[in-house]
């Protein structure tokens, strides 16, 4: 019973401390609104990704090229370049494949080909949706033979070689965490003293 | 000692036997206090900074739950939740919502100390308002009020659920001396009715309103009695004299 009493004063209180109303309502809604800012390019997120391959002609390619060219938020483009980085350098893609030769084969053998991602590094939030599309794709490709294995929703079980065009990986933290450390600071530090005590 | 004061054929309402409170890093806050409060009585807990009031009274109204010996309230053996009820708490520093107004402090104090009916609790809480002239001052914030209304809502908020026993730590510290004389008048006609009243304090000059008192030295109890009885045994109208004659006598 007690228990209704206190929480009836501390509700009390609360109408009447400005600071504490602040920090329950405005201050989240600000954070989240400094969040959407930030996050924004990640959750619409348009990549460009550049795929440096020399079996083209092969099923499974065109079925890991299906995949890819079907995403709405993927700009698919196929590189001529030899090298990841270079179809970087040449397209200024986001993130770019290079797939070794005899890759597909033994994927369709089920071994574990390894191949490069290269991420060209200024965006954040680019490794997640590559690795996870382009391992959906190549998975597409694995079973391109099986026809009534195609829509089987497995890993590829191939190893994927992430590097960074430009060395930024790790910026993501900070960029995520910096806002609400400053927000923080910035509150408490205007902040006084609690009020929420009794006094003396 | 005994619920019966030694002797007396009075009930005690409050029993200290052997009471010791040793704090950490070993600092003693009371050594073997043996003691015992008549019902209705108003006594005087007297004594220098340090010398143990706060602590006897934070015990006794079960803030301090860890100490050896016995202390009893109206018979029941401490630390009990059964006490709270029975104890009205006015602490050195006013304990009140500085952001809540009078009106709601005292409703809220009154509600947790177990009066749980709306209507009796209004009742009850403009009655101490008239008491304690605090009327028109009942919507205002307590963080606007002065250092003596602060007081006297302090005071309304330990006497509200009516207590037998009502322990007050300095509870006239800060007072302008006829507030002062207000609140010595009150608490006479609190023990008059029947309340068995505990005043901490070191003002030698208040001293004479107590029906008895109690001087403590560095934890120790130098001596306890009734005031006229105290002062007669030392021989001197002048209340700094008077403490420091039984300190001297019960010196090892």
């Amino acid at each position: 019973m007690n228990a209704w009493y206190v929480a009836r004063k501390i509700f009390r209180q609360f109408r009447r401390d400005r600071r504490t109303m602040a920090l329950i309502f405005v201050v989240p809604i600000v954070i989240m609104t400094i969040y959407f800012y930030l996050l924004k390019d990640d959750l619409s997120l348009k990549l460009t990704l550049a795929v440096v391959s020399t079996e083209r002609e092969s099923a499974s390619y065109k079925a890991f090229a299906e995949v890819l060219g079907s995403q709405k938020n993927i700009g698919f483009l196929e590189d001529p370049s030899p090298t990841a980085a270079e179809a970087i350098a040449r397209t200024g893609a986001d993130a770019a494949i290079e797939l070794p030769e005899g890759f597909f084969a033994a994927l369709a053998r089920n071994q574990e080909p390894r191949f490069a991602i290269r991420i060209e590094g200024t965006k954040s939030g680019v490794e997640d949706a590559v690795t996870k599309i382009v391992d959906a794709a190549l998975a597409r490709a694995r079973l391109a033979s099986i026809p009534f294995l195609r829509n089987l929703k497995i890993a590829s079980g191939a190893i994927a070689d992430i590097s960074y065009h430009y060395p930024t990986r790790g910026f993501r933290l900070i960029d995520l965490t910096a806002p609400a450390f400053i927000a923080f600071f910035l509150y408490f530090l205007a902040r006084p003293s609690a009020a929420t005590k009794p006094c003396g | 000692m005994n619920a019966m004061l030694e002797g007396s054929g009075i009930a005690a309402a409050i029993e200290l036997e052997g009471l010791t409170k040793t704090f950490p890093r070993g600092v003693r806050a009371l050594d073997a206090v043996d003691l015992a409060i008549p019902r209705g009585s108003l006594v005087g807990l007297l004594g220098p900074n340090g010398s143990g009031k706060s602590t006897t009274v934070k015990i006794l109204c079960g803030l301090i739950r860890t100490f050896e010996g016995e202390a009893r309230v109206e018979g029941i053996r401490l630390p009990d939740r059964r006490c709270a009820s029975r104890i009205g708490y006015m602490p050195q520093q006013t304990a009140l919502y500085t952001e809540l107004s009078v009106l709601e402090n005292l409703d809220f104090y009154a509600a947790i100390n177990g009066v749980r009916a709306a209507a009796e609790r209004r009742r009850r809480i403009d009655e101490m308002l008239g008491l304690l002239d605090l009327r028109e001052k009942r919507r205002e914030v307590v963080a606007a009020l002065s250092g003596g209304m602060r007081q006297r809502v302090s005071l309304a908020a330990a006497l509200l659920h009516r207590p037998p026993i009502l322990l007050l730590d300095e509870p006239t510290v800060g007072l302008d001396p006829e507030l002062r004389l207000q609140f010595w008048a009150y608490f006479k006609r609190l023990a008059a009715d029947g309340a068995t009243i505990v005043i901490c304090t070191h003002a030698f000059d208040e001293v004479k309103h107590c029906s008895h008192l109690a001087f403590l030295k560095t934890g120790r109890l130098a001596a306890f009695g009734a005031t006229e009885r105290l002062r007669a045994a030392a021989g001197s109208d002048d209340w700094e004299t008077v403490y420091l004659a039984h300190v001297a006598r019960s010196s090892p």
